[in-house]
C-alpha cells in the first residue's frame, strides 16, 4: 500500500470514530500543553534574565571580590580571622584594600577599575526650610552600568558636585517632577564611625534614575556619586576603624580582551572573578531547573495519555478484525496492515499535539498582558513561544503515540484472516 | 490450470486432531467455471482457504499455473492474492462506512496501483455490476443485493486469474441471487477468469462447467457439465422447485 493511501486510510477511519478520536487526542493534548507552557515559560523567562542581566551589568566587565563567600560558597564553617574582613551588606567578608586596587590596576589588560564602595548616607535632605531627611544608600556611579534615566541625563562621569537622584526620593523631598528635581540641589549628610563627627556636601541634581522593570532588586541607590568622591567619603566615615579603604567588589574592564580571560587573570591573582556571562548561566541554571521539575510532571501525564493511545488502538483493532481480516485476504502484507495502525496512531499524537500546543498559544496570547503586569515585567512577555520548540514537541508527541500503537498495530498485522473473517 | 495434489489438512494437535481434508486431488483448466459443493463441515471452505493461500496445507499442495503456493514466501502469498486473486463472500464484507469507490479501491490500494489508471478501474469495475451512480454513496446505503454486486466489482477490479466466491447468494432471495450469479458468470467468462463457487446449492453448481462434491474431507465425485446453455428462465423455475 502506498504511504499517501495509508495515510488517507487512516485518517478516513478516525474520521468515523470522531469521539474516541478526539477524547484519545484530548489526553495527548493535556501533556502538549502542559509541555509548550513549560517551554514557552522558560523561553520567557531566560529572554527576560538576558536582558537583566544586560542592563544591570556590563558584558565587557568583570566583577571582582576579594572574597570566595560573596558569590556564595555555601560553606558555614566558622571563619578563620583575617585583618582583610569587614562587614559588608551584613556579612563578614575580605575586602580590598587600596594595595589590592593598586595591585588590579598594574595587571596586564587592565585598563579601568572601579571601586564598588559600600556607603551609606546619615541622611538626605533639601536645603528648604523644613525639609524632613532620609536615609539612602551611596552608589559609584559606572556609566556603562546604564542606569535608566526619567529626567536629565545619565553624563560621561559625574563631577564631585553632582548627583543622580533615585526617583524614589522625589516625592518625599517634595519635588512636584523629575524634571523639577533636575539642577536643584540635594544635601547630603554623613556621619564618621569612629568620632561622631558629621560632614555635609550640596549636590546638584544632574538627573534622575528610575528603577526599571529591569532592575535587579538588591541595590536601591539613593544617590549615585562619582569614585572619587565615594573614595574620599569612605575614608572620612570609616577612618580609623578596620573599614577605612576597604571595598567588597570592584569592576574590571580591559583593553579588548574577553572578559573569560580577565576572569582567569583575576582568580590567578587569588581574587573571585564573574562575568556577565557567568550571572546570567547562574540564573539560567536556576531556571532549568524549576522547567525540568516541570516537564517531568508533564511527562508523567504522557505516560498515563501513552497507556490511552494503546488502549484506543487496541479496541479499534478489535472492532475493525473483520476489516483487517478482508484487507489481509486481498493481499494487504503484515507490513502495510501494521502500518496503518501505527500512521493512526501517529495521526492521534499530531492532533493532541496541535490541539495541546493551539491551546497553550492561545492562553499565552490571552493571559499574557495579566502575568506581565501581575509580575511587574514591564514590557517583557513571560510566555514565549518559539515555532521551532512547538514544532519539536508536535513530532515528539507524534513518536510517543507512534510508539504506543505499536503493540495494536503488531495485533492487528498478525490477525489470521480466516478467524477475522469468520466474525461476524 | 489449478492443480490440487494429495491434499491433506489437519487441524489441532496430538490427541483431538481432526482432519479437514483426507488427501484432496482434481485439476480445474483456466477459464472454467467450478462449483465446490457440499454440507456444512464437509471441508469445503478449508479447500477454498488453501487454494487462496489463506492458510497451509499439512500435506499436498496447490500448482496455479505451474507454481506451488505452499513454496512461496509470505510475501510473494501476499502478492499472489493481490493480483490474481478476487474474494466474494456470504456476507459481502463491504466497509458501509465507505463510499462504493473506496471500497472497490482497496484491492488497488493494496496493490499500489498508480493513481492515473486507479479511477479508471473502479469507475470501469462498477460499470459493469450497474452501480456507477452509486460511486460516492456509502456502502451502509445499499440494499442485499446492492452489496454483493460492490463486493463483486472488488473482486473483478483488478483482472484477477481467479475468482474465489463463498455461498455468494446465501444472505440473498433467490430472485436477487439470481441476477448476482448471472452477473458472476458473465463478468468471469468476459475476463476468461477462473471462477470458483462454493455452494451448498446444487441447482447453482448445475450451471457451472465443473462441479466438485466434497464429503468428509475427500473428494467424492467430480462432473464435467455440458457447456452453459442453461437460460435463466429455466433456472429460476427449477430453481423455486427446489428450494
Amino acid at each position: 500500500m502506498k504511504f499517501v493511501d495509508t495515510l488517507k486510510r487512516s485518517s478516513r477511519n478516525l474520521r468515523h470514530s470522531k469521539v474516541r478520536t478526539l477524547l484519545t487526542a484530548l489526553a495527548i493534548a493535556v501533556g502538549g500543553f502542559t509541555l509548550s507552557i513549560t517551554l514557552a515559560a522558560a523561553a520567557g523567562a531566560r529572554s527576560y534574565t538576558d536582558k537583566l542581566v544586560k542592563a544591570n551589568f556590563d558584558p565587557h566587565s568583570v566583577f571582582v571580590a576579594k572574597d570566595k563567600a560573596f558569590f556564595g560558597d555555601g560553606s558555614n564553617k566558622p571563619r578563620e580571622y583575617s585583618t582583610d574582613l569587614a562587614s559588608t551588606f551584613g556579612t563578614l567578608l575580605k575586602q580590598f584594600d587600596q594595595a589590592d586596587i593598586a595591585k588590579i590596576k598594574q595587571m596586564p589588560h587592565v585598563t579601568q577599575v572601579i571601586a564598588n564602595y559600600d556607603l551609606n548616607a546619615q541622611f538626605i535632605t533639601r536645603n528648604t526650610p523644613g525639609a524632613k531627611r532620609y536615609t539612602g544608600a551611596l552608589t559609584v556611579y559606572d556609566n556603562a552600568q546604564k542606569p535608566e534615566i526619567k529626567a536629565g541625563k545619565a553624563p560621561q562621569t559625574l563631577g564631585d558636585n553632582e548627583t543622580l537622584l533615585a526617583d524614589d526620593y522625589l516625592s518625599v523631598l517634595k519635588f512636584s517632577s523629575a524634571e523639577d528635581a533636575v539642577g536643584k540641589q540635594v544635601v547630603l549628610q554623613v556621619r564618621q564611625l569612629a568620632g561622631g563627627a558629621t560632614q555635609q556636601q550640596m549636590l546638584t541634581v544632574v538627573g534622575v534614575t528610575t528603577k526599571s522593570s529591569l532592575s535587579l532588586g538588591f541595590v536601591n541607590p539613593g544617590l549615585y556619586i562619582n569614585e572619587t568622591q565615594a573614595a574620599s567619603l569612605n575614608s572620612f566615615i570609616n577612618g580609623g576603624t578596620p573599614l577605612a579603604g576597604k571595598v567588597p567588589t570592584v569592576v574590571v574592564r580591559g583593553d579588548g580582551a574577553s572578559p573569560q580571560d580577565l576572569k582567569q587573570q583575576m582568580q590567578k591573582a587569588g581574587y573571585e572573578a564573574r562575568t556577565a556571562q557567568d550571572l546570567q548561566q547562574l540564573i539560567n541554571q536556576v531556571i532549568s531547573v524549576l522547567q525540568g521539575v516541570i516537564v517531568v510532571f508533564g511527562l508523567i501525564t504522557l505516560i498515563a495519555s501513552f497507556f490511552g493511545v494503546v488502549n484506543t488502538q487496541y479496541i479499534s483493532v478489535l472492532e475493525r478484525t473483520r476489516e483487517i481480516g478482508l484487507m489481509k485476504a486481498l493481499g494487504m502484507s503484515r507490513r502495510a496492515v501494521s502500518r496503518l495502525f501505527m500512521v493512526e496512531a501517529t495521526w492521534i499524537g499530531f492532533i493532541g499535539a496541535a490541539l495541546g500546543s493551539g491551546l497553550a498559544i492561545g492562553v499565552g496570547i490571552a493571559l499574557n498582558p495579566w502575568l506581565t503586569k501581575t509580575l511587574n515585567f514591564g514590557n517583557e512577555r513571560l510566555l514565549i513561544f518559539k515555532p521551532l520548540q512547538i514544532i519539536g514537541l508536535i513530532v515528539f508527541l507524534m513518536f510517543v503515540t507512534t510508539v504506543a500503537g505499536l503493540l495494536p498495530a503488531r495485533k492487528a498485522a498478525k490477525l489470521d484472516p480466516i478467524e477475522a473473517l469468520r466474525t461476524e | 490450470m489449478i492443480e490440487v495434489k494429495n491434499l491433506r489438512k489437519v487441524y489441532g494437535k496430538k490427541d483431538s486432531t481432526f482432519e479437514a481434508l483426507k488427501g484432496v486431488n482434481f485439476k480445474i483448466p483456466s477459464g472454467a467455471t467450478v462449483a465446490i459443493v457440499g454440507k456444512s463441515g464437509s471441508g469445503k471452505s478449508t479447500l477454498m482457504h488453501l487454494m487462496g493461500g489463506l492458510d497451509h496445507p499439512t500435506e499436498g499442495e496447490v500448482v496455479v499455473d505451474g507454481k506451488s503456493i505452499g513454496a512461496m514466501k509470505r510475501k510473494e502469498i501476499d502478492r499472489f492474492r493481490a493480483q490474481d486473486l478476487g474474494f466474494v463472500f456470504q456476507s459481502f464484507f463491504v466497509e458501509g462506512n465507505q463510499t462504493c469507490y473506496q471500497n472497490v479501491a482497496l484491492p488497488l490500494e493494496i496493490n499500489e496501483t498508480g493513481f492515473g489508471s486507479r479511477k479508471k478501474q473502479v469507475e470501469s469495475a462498477l460499470e459493469r455490476v450497474e452501480l456507477s451512480e452509486k460511486i460516492s454513496n456509502k456502502a451502509k446505503n445499499l440494499s442485499g443485493g446492492q452489496k454483493q454486486r460492490l463486493a463483486i466489482a472488488r473482486a473483478i477490479v483488478n483482472n484477477p486469474k481467479l475468482i474465489f466466491a463463498d455461498e455468494p447468494t446465501g444472505n440473498l432471495d433467490s430472485a436477487t441471487g439470481e441476477k448476482i450469479i448471472q452477473l458472476l458468470f458473465d463478468l468471469t467468462k468476459q475476463n476468461k477468469s477462473t471462477l470458483i463457487v462454493v455452494t451448498h446449492d446444487h441447482e447453482l453448481a448445475a450451471r457451472c462447467d465443473m462441479q466438485i462434491a466434497i464429503k468428509d474431507g475427500e473428494v467424492v465425485s467430480v462432473e464435467h457439465n455440458q457447456p452453459r446453455s442453461t437460460k435463466p428462465k429455466i433456472a429460476r423455475a427449477q430453481k423455486a422447485g427446489q428450494l
